[in-house]
């Protein structure tokens, strides 16, 4: 897993790919009040999700974050969490929580794993058990990436916390990977895309049709960054239904929906706010701060009708 | 590197290293023309003859033909001096003597200009003659950008002039592989400019040929009749810096603008053939709705609510098509939220696709709940749709209903006053179902059986429906043909196959801001304006 970090040699990597992973990479782990907004119009519209959520997953995978990953405490004993244990993600009741001890989830006493224990949105539906053994290609991947302080579990579990969410079609982010293992051997397992939201606090990456409705537990957890690939997803409720993530904008600079999205946005007359690393030639970028994000108010029709 | 990869890599590769040139060249005699032409629409607005709006129209396609392609203006399919004897002989007839002047100027104009070269084609054979296939097997190097309309013409000229490039409708370009260069015939904007689509909304959407141009090096061959090549367009966001662009030949002033002109001299056919307004004629019928007139593209209009009522279900809703990139979306809209530009669904065939709907919602019910349930559901539904027929406008009915339903007098209301839309199947609420059923007298629901059925039959008829909407996206996925025809034409037809049917598509010109009372079976239908096209009885301006 070398291909994602540290990067290859500067002339394997083309500018504008480097360019898109450290888009990533930052807009994830440096996390600023109020929450940045990136623009990006690029030449072309293939891979750049796919980059920007490499970049933000190894990023996300070496950031040293507390926050929002406090470990439960003894007040959360009785609540639904999540953890990794015996090789597969789990969820189940958290019997005991003792500060600097051992702490014990659903009869079992956790040691090894127990920083992977989350606790879960109450009203999270329930989901089967997500095994993940050793050696499998996702593991194998988060193992050979190069990643220092932690073994691959644990920093799986740390980046599924406060997943990546790409807003966009899965298909297309399936086959941008596939392309992009040329450069960045094992970037599919490593991502290990999970489909829909189902998957938080399972997945590094979370990839959902622009149509989904966000869920009402939506609110109690936490995104890394929302990767918006075209306008569609730009206009999502998804997307403003996770106001406090960082959100990232791919477009082709050729699609007549994405420079109408781009008018719209001008038309609201947004502050600009700096963004670090400066594009290469040939790709825009915009750093700026919305205003006001809220929560599309769905219709609560009669339906009497 | 894969071949996807190499691809991307190389179109952001030209992105990067793009030079753009532009070529202002001087044609003081058609710049002068076209001024003359601009004053006249300016006095057909006012008011002139049929013959004179006739004649503009005729202008209107000749300047279009010469600002789009390199064409000689005294040979065909310009054929400059025959619209200089139209001019004449309208001059000739007394008819708009007001207008005299202009009429005597632009006729000797247009014999002027019968003579001349067109000051493109040279630019356009040195341009072209700088790159070179280095290898016959090679496509051409160069690529020329046209208006859908104009391939052949251009083609035939590179043809008899021996030039090697390849002509492409704009929107053709846009997935086109990379090649040595690409010319525009005026600027960007001059592709986009629509009715729909003012200057500077197609200055931006079409900054993608300079900013994101399939080719190395960009040459922008630009004359009087153009818009002024605006660089601050270019780029989507006001923080990137404009591009640099080598101009050659400035023009007056060193503005580089052809003809110095800030507002188009140009003007696309439908802005200037008659607006027509729809025929009042529709008025007359006996369950007339407030509605709004959308006008089409392609000389239609559609009608659509103009306020959202109670009986909601009985209203059709606009259905708008968006796409990005590979992703087609479509969303029923309200009708508020149909603008000058948005994109409009139309299914005629549609009652091939609702009799499938209900095949196939029938096979889920008899799939899920047994052979004889789609016929048991269907008779449950009528028997309520005919004891609510039977039951309108009666006060008792109402105030049970209304007590029933925790004094919601207004559904109470609505149930017994509006007419069901054929899809209606019943009360969602169990509740309400209930309340419903006594108050009409129909007896109680025995184990709640009817309304389970009602239920099934619902979710049924949502499932087939939801198939069948896949189908329609994948359809317009599977063809992108129609984008370009709607960015070209403002309608485009797709083939749906048996099921769907023929899909129209297309975009909104205009919206009437009168709201007119029609018959409800007039409703989100598009229909041929058939008005007077000559005589429209609102004003260009009313159709902001």
């Amino acid at each position: 897993m070398s291909g994602v970090l540290p990067a290859p040699a500067p002339a394997a990597l083309p500018g504008w790919l480097t360019f898109l992973r450290n888009v990533g990479h930052l807009a994830a782990v440096r996390p600023v009040s109020p929450p940045r907004r990136l623009l990006l119009s690029l030449p072309a519209g293939q891979l750049a999700a796919a980059a920007v959520a490499v970049g933000a997953v190894a990023g996300l995978a070496s950031y040293r974050r507390t926050e929002p990953l406090e470990p439960p405490c003894p007040a959360d004993v009785g609540a639904r969490v999540s953890a990794f244990h015996t090789e597969a993600y789990r969820d189940t009741l958290l019997d005991a929580a003792r500060q600097g001890e051992a702490t014990v989830m659903g009869g079992t006493t956790m040691t090894t794993y127990a920083d992977t224990i989350r606790l879960l949105p109450a009203d999270l539906p329930e989901r089967p058990n997500r095994k993940l053994k050793a050696g499998s290609p996702v593991l194998d991947a988060w193992a050979t990436a190069g990643l220092a302080g932690g073994n691959a579990p644990r920093l799986h579990a740390r980046c599924a916390a406060t997943p990546v969410v790409v807003v966009g079609q899965q298909s297309t982010l399936d086959a941008d990977l596939g392309t992009l293992e040329a450069v960045w051997p094992q970037c599919g397992p490593f991502l290990d895309i999970g489909i829909r939201l189902a998957g938080w606090f399972r997945h590094p990456v979370l990839v959902c049709d622009v149509r989904l409705r966000p869920p009402d537990w939506l609110a109690s957890a936490r995104a890394s960054l929302v990767v918006c690939d075209g306008a569609a997803a730009w206009r999502s409720q998804l997307r403003r239904a996770l106001p406090d993530a960082a959100h990232v904008l791919v477009t082709d600079r050729r699609s007549r929906a994405c420079t109408e999205l781009i008018e719209e946005v001008r038309g609201a007359n947004p502050s600009t706010e700096p963004f670090a690393p400066a594009p290469p030639r040939g790709i825009e970028a915009w750093g700026i701060s919305e205003v006001q994000v809220t929560t599309l108010a769905v219709a609560d029709d009669e339906d009497l009708f | 590197m894969q071949p996807v990869l190499l691809a991307v890599d190389e179109r952001y590769q030209a992105a990067a290293t793009v030079e753009v040139e532009c070529h202002t060249l001087e044609w003081p005699t058609m710049r002068d023309t076209i001024r003359v032409l601009r004053d006249l629409r300016r006095a057909a607005d006012e008011g002139v003859s049929r013959q004179l709006e006739d004649l503009l129209t005729v202008a209107s396609r000749w300047s279009r033909l010469l600002t789009g392609t390199p064409l000689a203006p005294g040979t065909d399919p310009a054929a400059t001096p025959e619209v200089a004897a139209a001019v004449r002989r309208h001059d000739d007839s007394g008819l708009d003597s007001r207008l005299h002047a202009h009429l005597g100027r632009l006729a000797g104009l247009l014999d002027t200009l019968a003579g001349q070269p067109h000051p493109a084609a040279g630019c356009l054979e040195e341009v072209i003659s700088r790159f070179g296939r280095s290898d016959p097997h090679d496509p051409p190097a160069v690529y020329i950008a046209s208006d859908a309309e104009q391939v052949a013409l251009i083609r035939r000229w590179l043809a008899d002039e021996e030039l090697d490039a390849e002509v492409r409708p704009v929107t053709h370009l846009r997935d086109a592989p990379i090649r040595d260069a690409l010319v525009l015939l005026g600027p960007p904007a001059r592709y986009l400019l629509s009715a729909w689509c003012g200057p500077t909304q197609a200055g931006r959407l079409a900054g993608w040929l300079l900013s994101a141009a399939p080719a190395a090096h960009v040459h922008v061959v630009t004359w009087p009749g153009h818009l002024r090549l605006d660089p601050d367009t270019v780029n989507v966001f006001p923080t990137t810096p404009a591009p640099p662009i080598r101009r050659t030949q400035p023009g007056p002033g060193g503005s580089g603008g052809a003809a110095g002109d800030e507002e188009p001299v140009w003007l696309p056919p439908a802005a200037v053939e008659p607006r027509v307004t729809p025929a009042l004629s529709w008025v007359a019928d006996r369950d007339p709705v407030a509605a709004t007139a959308f006008r089409l593209a392609g000389d239609h209009v559609v009608f659509y609510p103009a306020e959202p009522g109670d009986d909601a279900d009985a209203r059709p809703s606009p259905e708008v098509v968006t796409w990005d990139g590979p992703a087609v979306y479509l969303t029923d809209a309200e009708p508020s939220r149909v603008k000058v530009g948005t994109v409009l669904l139309f299914r005629p065939e549609r009652s091939a696709t609702d009799a499938e709907l209900h095949r196939r919602a029938d096979a889920l019910l008899a799939a899920k709940c047994g052979p004889g349930a789609p016929a048991a559901a269907k008779a449950a539904k009528a028997e309520l749709k005919e004891a609510l027929a039977a039951a309108r406008h009666t006060d008792a009915v109402h105030t049970a209903l209304s007590a029933a339903l925790n004094d919601n007098d207004r559904y109470a209301r609505h149930i017994l006053t509006c007419l069901p839309d054929p899809g209606y199947i019943a009360p969602e609420r169990p509740g309400a179902y209930r309340a419903l059923r006594a108050a009409l007298g129909l007896g109680p629901d025995s184990d709640g059986h009817a309304d389970r059925l009602l239920r099934e039959l619902r979710a049924a008829c949502r499932r087939a429906g939801v198939g069948i909407a896949a189908e329609l996206i994948a359809t317009l996925r599977a063809t992108t043909s129609w984008q370009a025809d709607l960015e070209a034409s403002g309608h485009a037809t797709v083939s749906g196959g048996p099921l769907l049917g023929q899909l129209n598509l297309r975009v909104v010109v205009a919206v009437d801001p009168e709201v007119r009372h029609i018959g409800r079976s007039h409703l989100g239908r598009q229909t041929p304006a058939t008005g007077d096209a000559h005589r429209p009885a609102v004003a260009h301006e009313d159709w902001a």
